[in-house]
């Protein structure tokens, strides 16, 4: 999951969540006689004389506004649902090829090979890769093992210094921002040390 | 499978007077690696088949030679830095159990609405909802029915749960890592976090046993030993997780708490 998706989350809770609090607020003021008696007054019905006068007014199209108001909540709904599995995988990258053209690249390739690369290191057990974003802004993630003993300065070189300048050269971009979720697992056993 | 592949005898840029190319069509073995490790590393002359003595638990001074300038610099890592900070938001929960849940409460109330009023107006009723017994409810029921009152004070709630799941940022589902680069982020699972430091607590002469905890950002560590004099074993105990806790590098400080249990 992107980015994005999380943005979005945050963004359709924040919404639905003050939606309902708005709702509760202008029910509970209007049940405890919060309004002018005049306007709302808090023994009236809930569906009332003043509900039902639009709904006569303007016969079918009030309902038709409301099915058209259920039709794009379900939409809503049915997007942010969707959203939810979105990886933005890049399984294909445009090269700028000069004079001759932009040149497809399939990145699986690239990520395959920096996986590889990366786990040439010693402390590097198990490596993947997955290209997402853009042509135009490529990202990669990395899932990787790494013997628990190892510092991390090792598994930062061999990204930093050796696995995502490569990337960067076989792509020919400036940038390629790299998210690695590393999980440490055990190593054979070594002497222990004496303290 | 690449579409088009690239000319071999066209330089890639930046690859220097070498003959290097970019990557062949797809091959599937693991190693070696497709790109030409032969060419200059843009990262000094730092030898890949001599990588850093991992095993040592120093954590500083990188094994690479390299000395260029460029950014950045690996194992002088900048205190909380913006790179720590991109770190810990990307880690960040991205709360999809209750936007699922949100999401298809939504739709299911919006398409029932749609279906029932849609039916209704062609002369067909759905009637999936007993929608005349609410409307008979609702037109006898004042606002200030205390089940109404009711009602509203459980939606005002849930929209405030909402609300706070949204803005609450919550904890990190990997521990961030220091890197120094923004660009390269860098997450660790928090059980093998634990499990690492509680192996490099055993491995203290005189300790049989340990186990760690992790509570907020403190390290607890529960040691059995099976010595008689326990004397400075608990420093030395707190020590090894330390240095642990420095080679695994994470954004924040873990405080160290031992409890030796003796025999």
């Amino acid at each position: 999951m992107d980015d994005k998706t999380a943005r979005g989350n945050r963004l359709g809770l924040l919404i639905v969540g003050l939606a309902l609090m708005v709702l509760s607020a202008l029910a509970i003021a209007r049940g405890t006689g919060a309004f002018p008696r005049t306007v709302a007054p808090s023994d009236s019905p809930l569906v009332d004389s003043l509900v039902r006068q639009p709904f006569a007014t303007y016969d079918p199209w009030m309902w038709w506004m409301i099915a058209a108001a259920g039709i794009v909540l379900a939409l809503f709904g049915l997007r942010w649902l969707f959203v939810q599995g979105r990886r933005g995988k890049l399984s294909g990258m445009r090269l700028d090829g000069g004079p001759g053209g932009a040149t497809e690249v399939d990145t699986g390739s690239v990520t395959d090979a920096a996986a590889a690369e990366a786990g040439t290191h010693p402390a590097i057990i198990n490596a993947t890769a997955a290209m997402v974003g853009t042509s135009e802004h490529p990202a990669v993630r990395m899932r990787m093992v790494v013997a628990e003993d190892a510092p991390m300065s090792a598994v930062r070189e061999q990204l930093g210094g050796v696995v995502i300048p490569h990337m960067r050269q076989a792509l020919e971009t400036a940038r390629m921002p790299t998210v690695a979720r590393v999980s440490l697992e055990d190593a054979p056993r070594r002497p222990r040390t004496v303290v | 499978m690449a579409r088009q592949v690239p000319d071999p005898a066209e330089p890639v840029p930046g690859a220097g007077p070498s003959d290097e190319t970019t990557p062949p069509p797809r091959a599937r073995p693991a190693v070696p690696p497709e790109y030409d490790t032969d060419t200059p590393r843009a990262y000094g002359d730092a030898e890949p088949a001599a990588p850093p003595a991992y095993g040592t638990t120093e954590p500083t001074a990188p094994a690479y030679g390299a000395t260029e300038p460029a950014p950045p610099m690996y194992g002088t890592v900048a205190k909380d830095s913006s790179a720590d900070r991109v770190a810990i938001r990307a880690f960040r929960p991205r709360r999809v159990l209750p936007s699922v849940i949100t999401a298809i409460l939504m739709t299911v109330i919006g398409l029932l609405v749609a279906l029932e009023v849609i039916s209704a107006l062609l002369g067909r009723p759905l009637r999936l909802v007993p929608y005349d017994r609410i409307l008979a409810w609702a037109s006898s029921t004042p606002w200030s029915d205390p089940r109404i009152m009711a009602v509203a004070g459980l939606v005002g709630l849930l929209g405030l749960l909402l609300v706070l799941l949204a803005i609450i940022p919550g904890r990190p589902t990997l521990i961030p890592v220091k890197t120094g680069d923004k660009d390269l982020t860098i997450g660790m699972q928090r059980r093998g976090f634990a499990r690492s430091l509680a192996h490099a607590a055993e491995q203290v002469q005189g300790i049989e046993h340990a186990r760690v905890r992790l509570r907020g950002r403190a390290v607890h560590v529960a040691a059995d030993s099976g010595m008689r004099d326990t004397r400075g074993l608990a420093d030395a105990v707190r020590e090894a997780v330390n240095m642990r806790i420095t080679a695994l590098s994470p954004v924040w400080k873990y405080p160290v708490h031992v409890h030796l249990r003796e025999k």
